[in-house]
């Protein structure tokens, strides 16, 4: 057993893998060198097998070749961000005084408080996407699957199939969401 | 030949990084990033100052034009101007987060940007002469690689989005923050836009990655490789429905015209940066023209082959045959083959700032000759169009793997091993892709017009009592 899901977002491509351990096997091995029957095999992947992906993240020795350079980069960007407000503080004239300092609203004197109640469509807005956006994720994870196991027998007509009940799902939701106006800003 | 033995550096960084393999790492990735960042920060301004000249073309005005030769250091100029303006703070902003607001604009525009392959992959007996000219040869396995991207995590572009997003706490803070209306509502709408428009940006990539089956930004370079004309290859001609949608979601995601209604400056003066000035004014700016380029690097390298343009095998040996030549000529030069490679490796980048430059000039125009859109256009074209489109695309692609899937199947032959039968699939898949193709952009055709004459026949329906006046009628009374 394989483990073919819990493999999918660990990796962009399980032969790429330096010393991927599944099952004591470490790679790089081919492409559908093993047999999954998805019927019976696929409630060890969904239930047991996600710990080895986790297992894989941290044991992998590319992770520290990845995300060094990107901890490079923070320092770098922060130390770039702070840097130039200092020297703006530093270099910049400083004659503060009122009128300078009240919110500019075109010159007509400021009413009330900013911080006040927005539109609730801008928080309808943020709902769908948080929706939406999680859904994304799953079909990713479905996107990289398929293309991986593709060879296995009988893969590919089974996660089309479950593609295809999510798509179902998701698209009522979308028709709901429609026919309720809730993708309409007026 | 060892140039420099660094190995004793190495091994006293080593001390403090936990091991000498990780010091290299963090040394490459420094110098790498040195690299990229004065690339971009040197060609921000002067893609500004591009951008002022090609708007002014269009409006038929000089633009630009005291400074320098034609007014080219107009860009360098106004960041010293930036540098040296008041910096002052409203009274009722919120300090800390007034000052944080830019600081989390630019660092993740800069930290998106390292994920750019410029280059390609540096291995085998090349890495090796490289790693000897420096007497590293101790740290060099068989395993080792040198990518020109400043990294290259397995996550590929998942990474590019979840570390562009952060961005929209920046945009959103920075208009709350200020304690001003007009920077109030040029946050929030520009982070609802940003988040309506980010669904259909990665539901477009998910075509992408059913053509190329990896997140990682090499494999779906290596994808669109092959043959002697790469371009056959790109994924644009597999998935030009995603393209567009990826295109459209961009312009939205960068705020750029047509999309700028976070900073439309005809109703919300500047939108969410309207209080900030001097050099915190100038990061926004900064982030914006970076998250620009990385957009452009990313839709390249999705969509139109990365850093390929010309084949590098071909490349190596057209410069391979004129430096032995020339080597040949001049008794005793020494010369070697891995001269050639270092230098087709060096001029790959040209490729991917090509691309670059053109979505830059893209960007452009589109700003100088579109219309600003209302907000509710902006959200019902994210929503309504952009979204279903995407996913039609992603269904019409899925169904389009699947029957190249099963056509490879069937050619590896029934009792083929694993192996041949997913090396038959890579190969239908890549040679085929493009059918996938001409079916989305056939159907994008069907409904667009389908679309248009039911749109024209509700609208003549509904103003069928209203006169239309014909348009030379129009300009006669006018003139």
């Amino acid at each position: 057993m394989s483990g073919f899901s819990a493999s999918a977002l660990s990796c962009g491509r399980l032969d790429r893998c330096k010393g991927f351990p599944i099952d004591g096997v470490t790679s790089p091995r081919p492409y559908g060198a093993h047999f999954v029957n998805p019927f019976t095999d696929f409630r060890d992947s969904f239930g047991l097998k996600p710990m080895i992906a986790l297992h894989a993240l941290t044991a992998s020795t590319s992770i520290s070749e990845a995300y060094l350079p990107v901890l490079v980069m923070l320092v770098v960007a922060v130390g770039f961000a702070v840097v130039n407000l200092i020297l703006s503080r530093v270099l910049g004239i400083r004659k503060p005084n009122d009128v300078k300092l009240e919110p500019y609203e075109c010159g007509v004197p400021t009413i009330g408080s900013a911080r006040t109640q927005v539109n609730v469509r801008f928080y309808l807005v943020a709902l769908l996407f948080l929706l939406f956006d999680m859904e994304v994720i799953y079909i990713i994870a479905w996107a990289l699957s398929v293309r991986q196991n593709a060879a296995v027998a009988g893969f590919m007509p089974f996660a089309m199939i479950l593609m295809a009940v999510y798509m179902a799902i998701l698209l009522v939701g979308l028709l709901y969401e429609w026919k309720k106006g809730a993708l309409s800003w007026t | 030949m060892t140039l420099i033995d660094l190995q004793p550096l190495f091994d006293f960084l080593g001390r403090f990084t936990g091991g000498p393999e990780n010091a290299l790492v963090i040394v490459l990735a420094a110098v790498k990033i040195g690299i990229l960042l004065g690339h971009v920060l040197g060609i921000i301004p002067l893609i500004i100052w591009l951008e002022r000249k090609i708007i002014a073309f269009v409006q038929d005005r000089p633009g630009p034009n005291r400074v320098g030769p034609f007014g080219i250091l107009q860009g360098i100029v106004d960041g010293v101007k930036l540098l040296m303006k008041e910096d002052f703070i409203p009274s009722g902003a919120d300090r800390s987060l007034y000052l944080l607001a830019p600081a989390l604009v630019l660092v993740p525009a800069f930290l998106g940007m390292c994920i750019i392959p410029f280059g390609p992959v540096i291995e085998g007996q090349l890495l090796f002469d490289i790693y000897t000219l420096f007497g590293l040869q101790g740290m060099w396995t068989g395993q080792s690689q040198l990518a020109l991207a400043v990294t290259n995590p397995n996550v590929g572009i998942l990474y590019v989005f979840a570390i562009t997003s952060v961005a929209v706490y920046g945009i959103t803070l920075a208009g709350w923050s200020s304690e001003n209306k007009w920077s109030l509502l040029g946050g929030i709408r520009a982070s609802a836009q940003m988040v309506s428009y980010e669904i259909s940006l990665s539901l477009s990539i998910i075509g992408v990655l059913l053509v190329a089956g990896s997140l990682n930004l090499y494999d779906i370079i290596g994808n669109q490789d092959g043959g002697m004309i790469p371009v056959l290859h790109w994924n644009v001609w597999a998935q030009p429905v995603a393209f567009l949608i990826f295109l459209v979601a961009i312009f939205a995601e960068t705020n750029r015209l047509p999309f700028d209604l976070a900073e439309g400056e005809a109703e919300l003066t500047g939108g969410f940066h309207t209080e900030y000035s001097s050099m915190k004014f100038a990061l926004f700016f900064l982030a914006e023209y970076a998250n620009m380029i990385t957009a452009s690097a990313i839709c390249a390298t999705l969509f139109f082959g990365g850093y390929l343009l010309i084949p590098q095998e071909m490349v190596v040996n057209v410069l391979d045959g004129i430096l032995g030549a020339f080597a040949g000529s001049q008794a005793g030069l020494p010369y070697s083959r891995s001269l050639a490679e270092v230098l087709a490796i060096l001029g790959a980048p040209l490729g991917l700032a090509l691309k670059i430059f053109l979505f830059m000039v893209l960007f452009i125009v589109v700003r100088a000759i579109w219309p600003r859109m209302r907000y509710d256009q902006v959200m019902s074209l994210g929503w309504k169009v952009l979204l279903v489109a995407a996913i039609a695309n992603l269904v019409v692609t899925a169904l389009g793997m699947g029957v190249l899937t099963w056509v490879g199947v069937a050619r590896a032959g029934a009792d083929a091993s694993p192996e041949a039968i997913q090396a038959s699939i890579d190969s239908v898949t890549k040679n085929w892709k493009f059918t996938i193709g001409i079916v989305t952009f056939a159907i994008l055709v069907v409904v667009d017009r389908w679309h248009y004459v039911a749109r024209r026949k509700r609208l003549t329906s509904k103003y069928r009592n209203y006169a239309l006046v014909p348009a030379t009628k129009v300009t006669a009374t006018a003139g």
